[in-house]
């Protein structure tokens, strides 16, 4: 790459000046894999909405079709098993990332020095991402979408003040109908797409402005460009061969389609929701959802909660070790129990 | 405020020891941490080649995968019927699909090359101009007046001309006549006739100018069907005509029991063996039903001994006298050996070979058959030793007759009131006497046997359910007429 | 020792190219991947003969329609025997209806005409109106469609 810094700015062409833009040093502890997890799920974000829009094409959102275009899409379009299965894998592999990404964030305690912002913003991506996954499986309109339909938005029923609303509204009514499956539609294609790429660039920004946590090991930086850009790209090659390699040897299958009239005993969430799934079935009711709220309140405002701990001499890197610990031993443990149920 | 590095980090204990193994596995791992950060890390001078070429390999990968990813194929061959339907079917098909009516019909009717070509269900069940009274005479509950139940091949003669003609110079076609031929068809309840639950049933298939759907059976229409033998398998078998049985146990229809999973019965019965030498498991290995009596896919089923086992005229002198006394035990001879009006049916009905040169040319089109696998000289000669085997039958046949024969004209049997006093084998079971019924069986149970077993290659159903019962009631015959004639006296 | 043949800007070159040229199969595959899965499969079309119907129901002079199998013919009977032809009109597209009156096909998007033969008399249609093969048999008509 030449290098612009000689020139002028006045004399800088438009692509010299966006590259200057983009151009940051990066501190080095970046080389590190842990720390590559946030560029993973942007990775996959863009993967995930390539192959959904592709998906759009074949896909009708009617409750007596959509589970025959999905399984058209599978089973006869030429590749659709393939679009669908690199879909599939790929929302895994983001969940699994942002968790991750989330576990690193805490325990290196990448939030202080004033990058609460960042966390914030983190957390509405999270939460996205998660009706991103809710809104999606629904759409194959199988048992599990159907039930899971019905139970997640009478769980929201359950918010106070705020639940009955948000309930009326992702129903399109009182019942499950096709409204209902319509609405789910639109969020995930296009109202959720709109605010992720909000989120997703109002996240960098935020990086970007209020820089990284400082981590005394590595004192060195390097440039953005090529450096770190070159690692992305390794980083996407190296995900999309493991994408595709995996949906070559999972590809993707139909459940049964959705029946109104019976509940099957054997439907589950996904993976990434099995955790909260078990959890509010062993815990009483009221106690359970109520849990579950004041958790992820919690978790979005953990930042200030480092703060106060922390300004009173607490060392929090211990504290979010444990914190981390505990957490993640209770997912597993909660999803396994699921998994095994 | 400076905060104190990532804690999982695991720090070395101080005072490590010093032991070969470790010491290597630690400087292996510690090199490929080398190597990784070299790969990721900062290059000198910004260069950044190896990871370039990492990325390129890695690409190179990816391209690998993904071709790969093009071969894998999705669920082959999902069988799809796209039945077409017209202006007029779509009427048919939206009525009675809203009220619930015919729904194996039209699931049956889907599949079939008819849908696939647009042909409905207006095209057979609105009877043609020529189609036969009885059908057009008839009532319908339909809301077009039009359209009947039944159908005539009249209406498929519309497509298949030829095959109708065909059709109708075998005998197939004339089975319905050959029934209502006989003489207690009138005197049997509604149901075994007309009613076609009994010999109806099956001779149905001659009623209306035929009934296309006897052996590729609607709505499904499939030749592929038609060409196996369990197509025939309903109404050839049994009492009078077991090939069904017959031909099942012989060998050929064990070899084709063990291998029918192989054969390709798409193929029109012409192109099975138009490559002689072409060996293929595909290829039906024994004949079936079709092989020998519709080659080429002809519907003019015809043999050359015919139903019965007669055929006019007879070189062989001896063999003339036996089948003299058969046919006036048929009514077909007067007594004094002059035709009757029967004779006239027989020929109507085209039951048997009437000319040397048609019985020839039946023959030589079996050999030709039979030669398609065996020798000519010894398919010639196989059917020949059955020829032979039929006069020993009729031998037998006429003794019986003639001692029946000679009761009724010695005034010892009872003298029936609606028929002339003698024998009629054609009467089948509505005769009076024990004697009676035993030569009946004789003829139309055994003696059928005889030489249909030969001809189906089934040795025990030629042996001991046909010849071996001929005898058998040969020595019931004149035992029980000897008891007659002394009980008379 | 020193280095023979050391050269930079090369090595920059030679990685950049070979980068280059396998990001390009990769991701160019990929790419090619996502454009196959998005192209209507249009190859497994095989053709079939429809029954119209039988020529006494069919005769008379003016054209008769049908909807066959999702396409839209008009049938017309000539000396030789009888015609189908598409009802598409060949200017852009809209189906023609029949002009008794004219004896004519007539196409209300831009007022294109055609004559009975087919043949594009008026109007901006460019070229005659396309047929369809007839076929027939005994008194059967049938028509030789392209069916999925």
């Amino acid at each position: 790459m030449e290098t612009t810094e000689t020139k002028a700015t006045e004399d800088k062409t438009f692509w010299q000046k966006t590259y200057d833009m983009a151009q940051e040093e990066i501190p080095d502890h970046l080389n590190r894999f842990s720390y590559c997890l946030g560029a993973t799920p942007l990775i996959l974000f863009i993967i995930l909405a390539v192959t959904g829009i592709l998906l759009t094409f074949y896909y009708i959102p009617f409750p007596g079709q959509a589970y025959n275009s999905i399984k058209t899409i599978t089973e006869e379009t030429y590749l659709g098993w393939f679009i669908r299965g690199v879909h599939q894998v790929t929302v895994n592999l983001m969940v699994l990332a942002l968790l991750l990404h989330i576990i690193r964030v805490f325990i290196t305690r990448a939030y202080r020095d004033g990058g609460g912002l960042k966390w914030f913003l983190g957390a509405g991506l999270f939460f996205t991402v998660l009706a991103f996954g809710f809104t999606g499986y629904s759409l194959v309109y199988d048992n599990v979408s159907y039930w899971g339909m019905t139970v997640v938005t009478d769980m929201i029923r359950q918010i106070p003040v705020v639940g009955e609303p948000i309930f009326l509204l992702l129903r399109g009514g009182e019942d499950v109908t096709e409204l209902t499956l319509l609405r789910l539609y639109d969020l995930h294609t296009k109202l959720l797409p709109l605010l992720i790429v909000l989120l997703i660039g109002a996240h960098i920004i935020a990086i970007r402005t209020l820089g990284f946590a400082k981590i005394t090991k590595h004192q060195g930086t390097h440039p953005f460009f090529p450096g770190h850009g070159l690692k992305m790209l390794a980083m996407t090659v190296m995900l999309l061969i493991v994408i595709v390699n995996l949906a070559a040897i999972f590809p993707p299958t139909m459940g049964d389609p959705a029946n109104p009239l019976v509940v099957a005993s054997d439907v589950s969430p996904p993976w990434y929701f099995s955790a909260i799934y078990r959890w509010i079935i062993i815990a009483p009711r009221e106690a359970g959802l109520f849990s579950v709220f004041a958790f992820f309140t919690l978790f979005t405002i953990y930042p200030y909660i480092d703060r106060g701990f922390s300004d009173r001499g607490a060392n929090m890197l211990r504290v979010n070790l444990a914190i981390g610990l505990i957490v993640a031993i209770f997912f597993a443990t909660m999803t396994i129990w699921e998994a095994l149920v | 405020m400076q905060e104190e590095q990532n804690a999982s980090e695991k720090s070395k204990p101080a005072d490590q020891m010093s032991d070969p193994i470790t010491e290597k596995l630690l400087s292996m791992w510690r090199s490929l941490k080398t190597g990784l950060r070299t790969l990721f890390a900062d290059e000198e001078k910004g260069d950044y080649n190896l990871m370039k070429y990492f990325i390129g390999i890695l690409s190179l990968i990816l391209f690998f995968a993904l071709t790969m990813v093009g071969y894998v194929s999705v669920k082959e061959g999902k069988m799809e019927f796209k039945p077409v339907i017209t202006e007029p079917g779509k009427q048919c098909l939206d009525c009675h699909t809203k009220k619930g009516l015919t729904a194996g019909a039209i699931r049956d009717w889907k599949m079939s090359q008819h849908a696939a070509k647009g042909i409905g269900c207006n095209e057979c069940h609105i009877p043609t101009k020529d189609a036969p009274e009885r059908i057009q005479s008839m009532t319908t509950v339909c809301e077009d007046s039009k359209v009947r139940l039944e159908v005539s091949s009249s209406n498929c003669k519309q497509c298949h001309e030829a095959k109708v003609t065909e059709f109708a110079k075998g005998k197939h076609s004339k089975a319905w006549l050959a029934m209502e031929a006989m003489p207690s068809t009138k005197d049997q309840p509604y149901a075994i006739m007309d009613g076609e639950k009994g010999c109806g049933g099956c001779h149905k298939i001659g009623r209306d100018e035929g009934q296309c759907d006897s052996c590729h059976t609607r709505h499904l229409f499939s030749a592929e069907e038609a060409r196996k033998p369990e197509a025939c398998g309903t109404c050839h078998m049994g009492f009078d005509h077991p090939q069904w049985e017959m031909y099942i146990t012989s060998k050929h229809g064990m070899i084709y029991q063990s291998e029918k999973h192989n054969y390709d019965f798409t193929k029109k019965i012409k192109d099975w063996y138009s490559k002689p030498y072409d060996a293929s498991t595909k290829t039906p290995r024994a004949p079936v039903c079709v092989t020998c009596h519709m080659p080429d896919g002809g519907h003019d089923v015809l043999t050359a001994w015919g139903f019965l086992a007669l055929r006019l005229p007879e070189e062989d002198a001896e063999w003339m006298g036996y089948r003299a006394t058969i046919l006036q035990g048929l009514g077909i001879l007067d007594a004094e050996g002059n035709p009757t009006d029967r004779l006239g049916a027989v020929k109507a009905a085209d039951m048997a070979r009437l000319t040397k040169a048609e019985w020839d040319a039946e023959r030589k089109k079996m050999v030709d058959i039979c030669a398609q696998c065996h020798g000519e000289t010894w398919s010639e000669g196989e059917l020949e030793k059955i020829d032979g085997l039929i006069k020993e039958a009729d031998k037998l046949m006429a003794e019986a007759v003639t001692i029946v024969q000679a009761l009724y004209d010695d005034n010892i049997l009872p003298r029936p009131t609606d028929y002339p006093p003698s024998v009629d084998l054609l009467r089948f079971y509505e005769v009076q006497s024990g004697i009676e019924q035993t030569l009946y069986v004789m003829f139309l149970e055994h003696r059928m046997r005889t030489f249909q077993g030969g001809f189906h290659s089934n040795p025990d159903y030629l042996h001991w359910y046909g010849w071996a019962k001929m005898k058998r009631d040969l020595v019931e015959i004149r035992e029980e007429a000897a008891k007659l004639r002394a009980d008379h006296k | 020792m020193s280095v023979v043949n050391n050269n930079p800007e090369r090595r920059r070159f030679l990685s950049g190219a070979f980068m280059t040229l396998g990001l390009t199969l990769g991701l160019g595959a990929m790419g090619t991947r996502f454009m196959q899965f998005l192209m209507p499969d249009v190859a497994t079309k095989k053709s079939s003969e429809i029954l119209l119907g039988k020529t006494d129901d069919l005769s008379g002079n003016g054209a008769k329609f049908f909807d066959v199998a999702g396409k839209k013919v008009a049938l017309m009977q000539t000396e030789e025997g009888f015609t189908a032809y598409s009802r598409i009109c060949t200017n852009l597209g809209c189906l023609v209806s029949w002009d008794n009156a004219n004896d004519q096909f007539r196409c209300p998007c831009h007022n294109g005409v055609f004559d009975r033969n087919g043949k594009n008399i008026s109007g901006p249609p460019p070229r005659p109106l396309d047929q369809y093969e007839v076929v027939k048999r005994g008194k059967s008509i049938y028509i030789k469609l392209d069916v999925a």
